[in-house]
């Protein structure tokens, strides 16, 4: 994709260049043209009285092709999903530079009525290991709401937090290169791209064109359900730059009135961004962050620790990361609170578990094959997990769910990073250092990849 | 930027500044047509004058000034399609492009325009004018909505097609080079 990139523009430079000469006037002719013109007089362009008859057959034919062209309009309206999305995922994984800002709208909850405060953000990353995200934290008691802000920046060898608000900060080493550069494209490919698309259950359809800063931009809107609200997404993208230029989210309050929730306004792709903007120098009435005891083993490239861990009334489901094999299969990392046990006594670990692909897809199913079962729950699971059934998803992504006898449930939203083969071959093995006994032999790419095929014939099959 | 429609309402009214304008809007997408037809520039540098005399003496005949555009391609294609006619009827070859005088001084740089030109003038009419369109004319999505009744998202879809076609043939051209 970063030769398509390439291609792209030297085919733009060599097209713009043979064209250079096309737009060079040749010296008198406008003149020539313009003088003609003038000489004509003004009698050679009165405009030509149409025939009775012919009017009558043109205003026919206009009816006709009026009735035609509102029939088309009433079929081109009609819902339909995006298809000039579709391949952002695929082509963000290629750009060098994201640059994102927008704003968030923090509303105070004892005085609805009051306007919000507007609170900007900024994400900026520059592969292969660079990245820095400004974060804002809102709470509420008795009193005001209470904002605080801060940033997170890695400049690939360190990491550095600050509390703006607290006037805090900490910088420390990144646990290695390996790391640096996952962490990277895990804003890259899950924060960025739901900062833009929003989660992947999002339907997007178009719903017209609109002018944006001169730019014709096609124009989306999406609806997200979450157990709260409904938030409704509107994205003007172009077409020329293949990426969205402006983003609103509102929230449809319980009157069914909506409210700005947030707005991103700049999106840019492949822009300059200098090292400086990854380093953080602290301004000098910041003090240290109070340091909390380090728990990463600094022998092993990647932390074991969870990326993710929720529970609900005793049961617990954690995911580490997951790996993308192929256009619809991840290797998964997770661990689980044990099953209840069977009547024999027996434990199955994937009992009260359901794992589904996040997009809703019709016709499309999880399919699970264990590569690693480690039966404990202080230790990582290995699973290939595919989308099986009709299209790729856009995103390799799945949900899953653990449910107790009570009814609760615990979810989970694992997203397989894509990497190169080249480089998650090692992803693999340091993978497997980290959240493997040392007994387990770690399959390699080709064979998990076997794996993932089998099981989407298996469904093939079916 | 005036509109088309202005335009052509002043012109109409007798206003040379007006043909004038209508003249650098529009002579390097012309141009283009008319190279595209003729396979030689110095061709369709004689032949511009005419469309755009065409035109302008007949501006009162366009019923939508706003698809004045639309109206030149048309002028413009014509006038291409009488000179291969006059020209097959002389029983001559038409220049070749190659024969064109270089454009640049640097001889990798001709020879680079002469296989892009001709790999342009191998695409489909549609995308060929969409390609034209993006690289000559400022208002483009307008352009291409009077020219090729397309909307800009359709508009854009023909030009990513006609850029991948275009791509695809000038590997081909530099392989058989």
């Amino acid at each position: 994709m970063t030769n398509d990139h390439h291609e792209n523009r030297q085919l733009d430079e060599i097209l713009d260049h043979s064209y250079r000469l096309l737009r060079e006037e040749v010296p008198g002719q406008r003149d020539a043209v313009v003088n003609e013109f003038v000489k004509l007089g003004a009698c050679d362009r009165r405009p030509n009285r149409t025939r009775p008859l012919r009017a009558v057959l043109l205003a026919l034919t206009a009816c006709f092709l009026l009735a035609a062209t509102l029939r088309l309009l009433i079929v081109a309206s009609s819902p339909s999903v995006a298809y000039g999305l579709e391949s952002l995922p695929r082509r963000l994984l290629d750009v060098q530079t994201i640059r994102v800002r927008g704003a968030r709208f923090v509303y105070d909850m004892r005085q609805p009525d009051a306007a919000p405060i507007k609170v900007p953000f900024e994400y900026l990353l520059r592969r292969p290991n660079k990245f820095s995200i400004t974060w804002t934290g809102t709470s509420q008691g008795r009193g005001p709401v209470e904002i605080q802000r801060g940033s997170r920046i890695c400049d690939g060898r360190s990491v550095s937090v600050t509390n703006d608000t607290k006037k805090q900060f900490s910088t420390g080493p990144i646990l290695s290169a390996l790391s640096a550069r996952v962490e990277t494209e895990a804003f890259a490919q899950m924060f960025i791209l739901t900062a833009m698309l929003g989660p992947p259950e999002t339907p997007f359809r178009k719903i017209g064109e609109e002018k944006l800063n001169g730019q014709w931009c096609e124009l989306y809107e999406g609806q997200v359900e979450d157990s709260a609200r409904i938030t409704i997404e509107k994205l003007w993208f172009d077409p020329t730059r293949g990426h969205p230029v402006r983003i609103v989210r509102d929230e449809v309050q319980d009157d069914g009135t909506a409210r700005r929730k947030e707005e991103i306004d700049e999106i840019a792709v492949n822009v300059p961004l200098a090292d400086e903007l990854f380093q953080l120098t602290p301004p000098e009435d910041y003090q240290p962050m109070p340091r909390t005891a380090e728990t990463a083993d600094r022998k092993l490239a990647l932390s074991p620790e969870p990326r993710a861990s929720s529970s609900a009334m005793g049961t617990k489901l954690e995911a580490w990361y997951s790996w993308q094999l192929n256009d619809r299969a991840a290797l998964v990392v997770w661990r689980r609170s044990p099953p209840p046990a069977a009547a024999d006594d027996t434990l199955d670990w994937l009992s009260n578990l359901d794992i589904k692909p996040a997009e809703p897809k019709d016709r499309q199913s999880a399919r699970h094959a264990w590569t690693h079962q480690s039966g404990k729950s202080d230790e990582w699971n290995w699973s290939v997990v595919v989308a099986a059934g009709g299209a790729p998803p856009q995103r390799v992504a799945f949900i899953l769910e653990l449910h107790d006898t009570r009814g609760n449930t615990t979810s989970q939203y694992v997203h397989a990073l894509h990497f190169p083969d080249s480089e998650l071959e090692d992803i693999l093995v340091e993978s497997g250092r980290s959240t493997l006994p040392s007994d387990v032999a770690v399959l390699s790419l080709a064979e998990l990849r076997a794996r993932a095929d089998q099981l989407v014939r298996f469904d093939d099959e079916k | 930027m005036t509109a088309d429609a202005d335009l052509v309402r002043r012109a109409i009214g007798g206003d040379r500044d007006a043909a004038g304008e209508i003249y650098d809007r529009y002579a390097p997408l012309v141009r283009a047509i008319l190279l595209d037809a003729t396979g030689s520039l110095s061709e369709a540098n004689d032949l511009l004058q005419e469309v755009f005399l065409r035109a302008l003496a007949g501006l009162a005949q366009l019923r939508q000034p706003e698809l004045l555009c639309g109206w030149l391609i048309g002028i413009a294609r014509r006038q291409g399609s009488e000179y291969r006619r006059a020209k097959s009827r002389q029983r001559h070859r038409f220049t070749p492009l190659a024969n064109d005088p270089p454009a640049v001084s640097d001889g990798a740089d001709s020879e680079e325009i002469a296989l892009v030109r001709q790999a342009i003038r191998e695409l489909p009419e549609q995308e060929r004018l969409a390609i034209h369109i993006h690289y000559l004319c400022g208002e483009r999505a307008e352009v291409a909505r009077a020219a090729l009744k397309l909307s800009p998202s359709g508009f854009y879809k023909l030009l990513d097609r006609a850029r991948e076609r275009l791509r695809f043939a000038l590997l081909d051209l530099e392989r058989k080079k």
